[in-house]
């Protein structure tokens, strides 16, 4: 089956249309013309037999077809008439000249005049007549009947009278009038067919200038938007700006990806620079077995986080790819943390930061996909833990559905929050780190994915505080339509 | 040579020093915009290498304040992760003399403090010649009369400062301020210490001294300059 055509379905349409109209007119003025030239006929069929009737008539009461004589001598009588009279009381029947010696079938006796059509013993067409009249009785006549005390009764001498006119020249008339309306209709429908090919044509130039315009963009022009010139017609405009807005959206698509790429590439290339200038460092002099080993724990020591980070960053665009399936069990949300606080221990220690637990306890407990979480809570209590000064204390408190991370990060305004979830944003004082451009990217990530509330804010005194509710109502998203 | 590196990862930060710092340079160093800014309008610097990214002000910013300061033409190298077209244009711009894209090889970035140095002090060739006396500053080497001096990296730090300079008087405050580690403050004796150390290595007791010094203002290499 063919792919529906809108210059096709116009096209027969529209030609379709037309040529019904043109039959349907051609049939209308050909069925006028055939009426009034029928008209006419009739009229004549009715005028030549009054004349016939009134030349039926008697004299010194005798009935005399005196339109015999009268057909001899007047031309009006002759020519296209046919016709033949029957006396109904005797059956006799009298016809015109014309006739020769052929009859006419005598058709049954009507009330009143009726006309039809037949054809004539000499095979032409002919339009009929058929009436009854009685003999006519003219003052001549009366007067006759007068002297002579006769008593006409003219009733009693009904007659039948069928006339025909030959219409052989009226049909070769409608013949030549059908010929011409139907040449004419066709001429008419096919300069139409022609007028309205070019007319869809050019309606639907547009469509073709668009096409080209997308099919020649280049592979760094696919996402522009198309330009609307003003001779754009308008019944194009509103998909055309409905194509610019997908077009934008595409661009707003593959910009998000670009930039996190560049984002990925710019964050990996410090770490990778400073792993590239311990080794240069280690071979640019001879040194003790001891140097080497240690320059090289060094640089693996950069390299591990480092590690983590491509990590991070291909886990993150995974989840932005709807790639990751979710697993739900259910676990104590106090469990988790101290789980995932165990973890970070070293760390907090090591840099001189306290960190404050709610107790482990079994309640509130949460169903939800616990690798994710774990990972969610990890980049929290880092991030709290980066950004706290030194000898600082991080609290996290338990909330009836949820958790909340504070901690002092003094030059933290609410505008760096307001960019904190945006990847590779460097917050405040802390120090460079491979991974800490895209933890809160990444819980922004992963609590869309779960269907937690994450919020951030920084109090006057220049705390900041993450809260991280799970929401009642709704289970994790399928990742399918992440 | 004093050189200023302002760069936020502190394992790429103490590498480049620690390689400059083998190529006989001075180095300074800070982890942040704001107090990298503070050592560049603070102290007299040979080169500042200049990370993008920093926390608390940014390179640019960094640059952008130092380059509206009247008289400050210290050349800046900008290192960054950043490499499209506008981030360079952007950095070059701003006021950098120069751009590096992170990772880079150490010996680049020290040819390119090399090259942004002999362009300060107007010397386009590598090799510097005062009299007998010829300083290779690629491989650090110092001949005279065909013979190999052996040089400490602060001798050889003090003479390059002084052959830059060659024909200018020098005075024991820049001499300080270029060549010693801690340009909080300075000794005079310190600086003649090491100019005696100098004369003695390159001979300059046997005849007529390279090293003058010009009374109450300080030294000069070679003749001086008309």
């Amino acid at each position: 089956m063919s792919a529906p055509s809108i210059k096709r379905n116009l096209f027969l349409g529209t030609g379709l249309a037309t040529g019904v109209l043109i039959a349907l007119g051609s049939v209308l003025v050909f069925l006028s013309i055939e009426g009034l030239l029928r008209n006419a006929i009739e009229d004549k069929l009715i005028n030549h037999a009054n004349l016939i009737a009134v030349e039926t008539e008697f004299e010194e009461g005798k009935l005399i077809y005196d339109w015999k004589a009268s057909e001899e001598l007047t031309t009006p009588h002759d020519g296209d008439f046919y016709f033949q009279m029957w006396d109904l009381t005797t059956g006799h029947s009298e016809r015109s000249r014309s006739l020769g010696e052929d009859s006419l079938p005598r058709p049954p006796t009507p009330k009143k005049p009726q006309y039809s059509r037949l054809t004539l013993p000499n095979g032409e067409p002919a339009q009929c007549l058929t009436m009854t009249l009685t003999p006519f009785v003219d003052e001549d006549e009366l007067e006759w009947a007068g002297e002579h005390d006769f008593l006409h009764h003219p009733e009693t001498k009904p007659h039948l009278l069928f006339i025909c006119y030959d219409t052989r020249a009226l049909d070769r008339s409608l013949y030549r009038i059908r010929r011409t309306l139907i040449g004419g209709g066709l001429a008419t429908l096919l300069l139409l067919g022609i007028v309205i090919h070019l007319v869809i044509r050019r309606s639907l130039r547009p469509l073709q200038s668009l096409s080209a315009d997308l099919s020649s963009r280049s592979e760094g022009m696919i996402d522009q938007p198309i330009e609307i010139p003003p001779s754009l017609p308008v019944e194009l405009r509103p998909q055309t700006i409905a194509f610019n807005t997908l077009l934008h959206r595409i661009f707003e698509a593959r910009q998000r990806d670009r930039d996190f790429a560049l984002h990925a590439s710019h964050e990996l290339r410090t770490p990778l620079a400073g792993v590239q200038a311990t080794l240069e460092n280690a071979l640019a002099d001879e040194r003790s077995a001891s140097d080497y080993k240690n320059r090289i724990h060094q640089a693996l020591d950069l390299v591990i986080p480092l590690r983590d980070s491509v990590s991070r960053v291909l886990y993150l665009a995974r989840i932005q790819s709807g790639e990751t399936q979710l697993h739900l069990e259910t676990e104590s949300l106090p469990t988790l943390l101290h789980e995932t606080w165990s973890h970070h221990a070293d760390t907090a220690k090591r840099n001189s930061r306290h960190v404050v637990l709610p107790p482990a306890q079994a309640d509130p407990k949460v169903t939800t996909d616990l690798p994710l979480l774990r990972i969610l809570l990890s980049n929290l209590l880092d991030n709290a833990i980066r950004h706290s000064p030194p000898e600082g204390t991080v609290t996290i408190t338990l909330l009836p559905n949820g958790l909340r991370f504070t901690n002092a990060a003094p030059g933290i305004s609410q505008a760096d929050m307001d960019r904190a979830f945006e990847p590779f944003v460097q917050l405040g004082t802390s120090d460079h780190d491979p991974t800490s451009g895209i933890g809160l990217p990444l819980c922004r990530e992963i609590t869309k994915i779960l269907r937690i509330s994450l919020r951030a804010d920084v109090s006057d005194d220049e705390t900041v505080s993450f809260t991280l509710e799970f929401l009642p109502s709704q289970g994790p998203r399928d990742s399918a339509d992440s | 040579m004093r050189c200023l590196l302002v760069e936020d990862y502190t394992p790429l930060r103490e590498n480049i020093r620690e390689y400059l710092t083998t190529q006989h340079y001075v180095v300074d160093s800070s982890g942040t915009g704001d107090e990298g800014l503070w050592y560049a309008e603070n102290h007299h610097y040979d080169v500042i290498i200049l990370d993008i990214m920093l926390p608390n002000l940014n390179g640019i910013q960094v640059l952008q304040a130092l380059r509206a300061k009247q008289g400050n033409n210290v050349p800046v190298i900008v290192i960054s992760a950043k490499d499209t077209v506008n981030n360079r244009v952007e950095g070059l711009d701003a006021g950098a003399d120069d751009y590096l894209v992170k990772p880079f090889a150490l010996s680049e970035l020290a040819a390119r403090v090399r090259a942004l140095t002999r362009r300060r002090y107007g010397t386009l060739s590598p090799r510097i010649e005062v009299g007998p006396i010829e300083i290779n500053r690629t491989n650090k080497s110092v001949r005279r009369d065909d013979h190999n001096i052996q040089l400490t990296p602060r001798g050889y730090a003090l003479l390059e400062y002084l052959a830059l300079r060659s024909g200018e008087t020098v005075t024991r405050t820049e001499i300080w301020d270029h060549v010693y580690e801690d340009s909080t403050g300075g000794s005079s004796n310190n600086v003649d210490v090491y100019i005696g150390y100098l004369r003695k290595k390159l001979g300059d007791n046997d005849g007529e001294p390279l090293i003058q010094t010009v009374r109450g203002y300080g030294y000069r290499l070679g003749p001086p300059r008309e």
